[in-house]
């Protein structure tokens, strides 16, 4: 097994800077979510390498059973003129032998029109994921994951905070990650996603996350 | 010092703007004084022959005539929108490009000198006039414009616009070319659009120092104009002319402006040429 506790210690500290540190986003609603999807995500990291080893601790890789997680990152847009936004998502799934199936909740960002003479001109998309996830286990404590599935979405556009539009549809989403088996019960993954045609252009995600395994 | 034929137009034009905007006892009250209804405005789409489009206001206390500006306040604002509301624009199809587009399509009317860019310096009387301002860059012919003068405590007036008119372009005289004072001088441009109106002015002026003016306004565009032989009179030697054609389009005013107003879209174009004896 790994020795994790150097990396643990960095992130503890990414973490609590991360804490004091206010995200800023234009929405209240949005910073409130962001903020506990840090919280939890952080105290999963802290609290990975207290958990009491299982009986799985040497085939860590190889870890089956439903797990719980949550996720940060950023959330770019293919579409011109529109920033980038942070995004996270709650994620629960199940892990077979070489096959995870994986529901996510997610908000994947608030996308604001690049120009200071549109304020509060941006399109909001949010939606749930249901995801196939076959992995690849390299050694005890790495595996990679391929990500295919669908992503059911809703969006919301609004230009100088007057309303436009809403929608909502159904689109593939797929990608790739790493999955890193902490010591116990707690994990991380690191992932890439791409959302084709959400909301009328293809959406990019690059997503830091923990996961608990109750295995 | 040197100066260029077109220099020395700029400043003339410029003195003359000065002299109406400042000579004239104007004075500025603000916006939360004055209520919609005892207001009224001016309002102006400007079009250069390029893509620039330039939308320019002034609000008055009073009637047109009155010197009183407004100055708006207390989250009063003008907006302009391009061919329809605000809150209809989108459509359907990639919300992304919705976005972009309803803000492309509206502006609000707090621009600086800014909206002057890339438009000739012979204009330069609008960005003196008029204090309110906002400019378009993908605006086309035809495109309708909606002035909307929102305010907090008083009646908004949302609904006062107008319909650019169509491009054209001065045929004669020729750019820079010699034109002499003894023969009739033609101008013509085209493509004409009979329901409009065009008003011509000319104006010749000399390194001697002396000067004159000339205008008429067509009620039907007929696509030319002419300048009789001999209507400046009294200058020497070779002289610079300048001839500007505007051509206009009068739009409607919101009834809730209760002392009236005017709103005019303009195709502007001008030509400079030699004056000779």
């Amino acid at each position: 097994m790994a020795n994790w506790s150097p990396a643990r210690g960095l992130l503890g500290r990414l973490c609590r800077a991360r804490m004091i540190h206010t995200v800023r986003t234009e929405s209240h609603v949005t910073e409130h979510k962001m903020k506990l999807s840090l919280w939890l995500l952080c105290v999963g990291v802290l609290l990975g390498g207290y958990n009491a080893p299982s009986a799985a601790a040497d085939d860590a890789g190889g870890v089956r059973g439903w797990y719980i997680g949550n996720s940060v990152g950023s959330t770019t847009p293919k579409a011109k003129n529109f920033a980038s936004s942070q995004s996270w998502s709650l994620d629960a799934g199940y892990r077979f032998k070489y096959l995870s199936l994986e529901l996510s909740n997610s908000e994947l960002g608030q996308f604001r029109y690049k120009d200071a003479a549109a304020p509060d001109s941006d399109v909001r998309v949010s939606g749930v994921s249901l995801l196939a996830v076959p992995r690849y286990e390299v050694n005890s404590w790495l595996a990679l994951e391929a990500l295919h599935g669908v992503y059911h979405w809703r969006r919301k556009a609004q230009a100088f905070g007057v309303q436009l539009n809403s929608d909502k549809g159904t689109d593939m989403t797929f990608g790739a990650g790493l999955w890193f088996q902490l010591k116990g019960r707690v994990a991380l993954n690191l992932r890439w996603r791409r959302y084709d045609n959400s909301s009328g252009t293809d959406l990019s995600q690059t997503a830091f996350g923990v996961r608990y395994v109750f295995h | 010092m040197y100066f260029t034929n077109q220099s020395r137009w700029c400043a003339c034009a410029l003195v003359v703007t000065l002299l109406t905007a400042c000579g004239d006892g104007n004075q500025v009250v603000g916006s939360k004084d004055v209520a919609t209804s005892n207001m009224s405005a001016d309002m102006n789409v400007w079009s250069y022959g390029e893509s620039i489009i330039v939308v320019t206001a002034d609000l008055k206390s009073g009637e047109s005539s009155s010197n009183t500006h407004v100055m708006l306040e207390g989250g009063d604002r003008l907006v302009v929108d391009l061919n329809a509301p605000l809150g209809s624009a989108g459509g359907s199809g990639d919300l992304f490009d919705q976005v972009a587009a309803a803000i492309a399509a509206h502006k609000v009317m707090d621009g600086g000198p800014e909206v002057s860019e890339g438009i000739p310096f012979l204009f330069s009387d609008l960005w003196i006039a008029a204090p309110y301002r906002a400019r378009f860059d993908t605006a086309k012919v035809g495109d309708t414009f909606i002035v909307a003068l929102e305010r907090t405590d008083y009646n908004d007036a949302p609904n006062s616009s107008v319909v650019l008119p169509e491009s054209f372009a001065i045929n004669s005289p020729p750019r820079g070319g010699s034109v002499p004072r003894s023969a009739d001088l033609i101008i013509s441009w085209s493509p004409v659009q009979a329901a409009t109106t065009v008003k011509v002015n000319s104006a010749v002026a000399c390194v001697s120092g002396t000067s004159g003016a000339w205008s008429q306004t067509l009620t039907v565009d007929t696509g030319t104009v002419t300048i009789p032989a001999g209507t400046f009179t009294d200058l020497s030697a070779t002289c610079e002319l300048l001839i500007i054609v505007d051509r206009t389009l009068q739009g409607s005013v919101d009834p809730n402006f209760g002392r009236g107003g005017t709103i005019f879209a303009h195709q502007s174009r001008f030509v400079t040429a030699k004056s000779v004896p």
